[in-house]
Parts: structure tokens; C-alpha cells; sequence
């Protein structure tokens, strides 16, 4: 869906909904994201439901130590977006204020914009395209 | 707002094996094309192994058109990659991230993400 009389503002809306960590499609989202932003595409992503907490500050940059291989430290979510946030200006990263206040989850990291659910319409009429990840 | 243009071709993103709440994504991919459509299914997370082997309904996607990429990177992490088949005509082939993303990005594409 994209307004068809002017150009979009946006190459891509990934609106990500439900439960992050029930599959592997957190990362893959991630890593896609990440691929599409090296091509210089103007990507936003949007969260939705369970998906809010994947950018709570309380989450921290990177995993508990791996008691096996103490020496290596692997990235959070919440870390893995923050520096994709960093890297990359042409990506954008709002959280729907509903779905987060539902959850106690308002305390997102900086770089994460809270928006008004019903400002959803408004993200898509803004992109050339939109990709829904989460619903069956 | 206006009707919005018929799709060139759609994208089939398959996340998730088949389960009665989901419905076979590898059907509607094979009835998408009957009708005549371009019809690209990329195989990631854990569809991937049913991709590669040939298993369920991609034969039948094949069979009937359908482009079939997998992952290449959830390929590897699965110990999968080796498997792939090289060049095989009409047969599920590798898509790096990079590729993938092109195809995210054309807005000609539908997409839709199972």
C-alpha cells in the first residue's frame, strides 16, 4: 500500500507484531533489515504487541556470559538494534505506545521513537511498501 | 484511497512450517501461480530444511512454477548449505541476505510473511 499521487517517504514498513523470541523471525528480520539499510534503502520499522520489549533499556546491550565461553559476549536484540540504529541513518525504529503500555514496557532505548497506535496509518501511507512479520 | 495496482508478482516468505493455525504456505503458493501469477516463496528459519530436501508441497511448487530461494545464511546455521542444489533447473537455490533484501525492497512484489 503506498499513496499513489506522491513519491513515499519510505522504502519499507516492517511492522513486526506478537511474541519475539517464539521463532528465529526476530533475527531474520534483523539481519534483512540490516542488509536492506547497507543498499541505502530508507527502511522503518514498527512494533507491535510482544515484539515492544525487544527495546527495553532493562534488557541490556549484550547476553549473559555463556558459562562455556566466557571470553566472547554476544549482542542482545536490544543491542543488535541500537547499533543498527547508530549505523545506519536511513533506518528509522518506532514502538506502538499502546501495545508498550499494555506491558509495562515504555522504557525503550533512546533511538526508538514511541507512537501513538493509531499513527500506524500514517506510517504506512508513508512507505512504498509494507511487510507484515508476526501474524500466521 | 484509490485501488491499489495489481501486484506484478508476489513474495512468499516462509518462516514457519505448516501447522493447522498457519495453512500451507507451499499450497497457496502453487494456487498463487496457477492463476497466472509470478510467484517467488524464500525459505528461512525453519522452513529451510523443507526447502532444501524437497519435502511437503515443494515438489509441487515447483513443479507448477514457483520460484523457490532459500536462505542461505538460516541454510548454513541448519548445516544445510552443503545440500543445496547447484544450478538445478527450476529447483530451490541459495539467496543471500543482499538478494533478499532487493526483493524485500521491489515495491512490485506483494509480500507476505508466514
Amino acid at each position: 500500500m503506498s499513496a499513489p499521487d506522491r513519491p513515499a517517504d519510505w522504502d519499507l514498513l516492517v511492522a513486526v507484531m506478537g511474541a519475539p523470541y517464539d521463532s528465529d523471525a526476530t533475527s531474520t528480520v534483523l539481519r534483512w533489515v540490516d542488509a536492506a539499510t547497507r543498499r541505502d534503502a530508507r527502511v522503518q520499522v514498527w512494533t507491535c504487541g510482544y515484539a515492544t520489549l525487544l527495546t527495553q533499556r532493562s534488557t541490556g546491550p549484550v547476553k549473559e556470559p555463556n558459562p562455556l565461553d566466557r571470553t566472547r559476549e554476544h549482542a542482545t536484540a536490544r543491542g543488535r538494534i541500537e547499533q543498527l540504529l547508530a549505523e545506519r541513518p536511513t533506518l528509522q525504529w518506532s514502538s506502538c505506545r499502546f501495545c508498550s503500555t499494555e506491558r509495562g514496557a515504555l522504557d525503550h532505548i533512546d533511538a526508538v521513537r514511541l507512537r501513538p497506535a493509531l499513527s500506524f496509518g500514517s506510517h504506512v501511507r508513508e512507505s512504498a511498501k509494507t511487510v507484515f512479520v508476526g501474524l500466521t | 484511497m484509490p485501488e491499489a495496482a495489481a501486484p506484478a508478482g508476489w513474495l512468499l516468505v516462509a518462516s514457519r512450517p505448516p501447522a493447522p493455525h498457519t495453512g500451507d504456505l507451499w499450497a497457496d503458493a502453487t494456487a498463487l501461480r496457477r492463476t497466472g501469477a509470478a510467484v517467488t516463496v524464500i525459505a528461512t528459519d525453519d522452513v529451510c530444511a523443507e526447502a532444501v530436501l524437497g519435502l511437503g508441497g515443494v515438489p509441487g511448487a515447483v513443479a507448477a512454477g514457483v520460484t523457490v530461494l532459500v536462505d542461505s545464511h538460516a541454510a548454513e546455521r541448519r548445516n544445510l548449505a552443503g545440500r543445496l542444489p547447484a544450478g538445478t533447473a527450476g529447483g530451490p537455490c541459495g539467496a543471500t541476505d543482499d538478494e533478499v533484501a532487493a526483493l524485500l525492497l521491489d515495491p512490485a512484489l506483494r509480500t507476505v510473511w508466514r
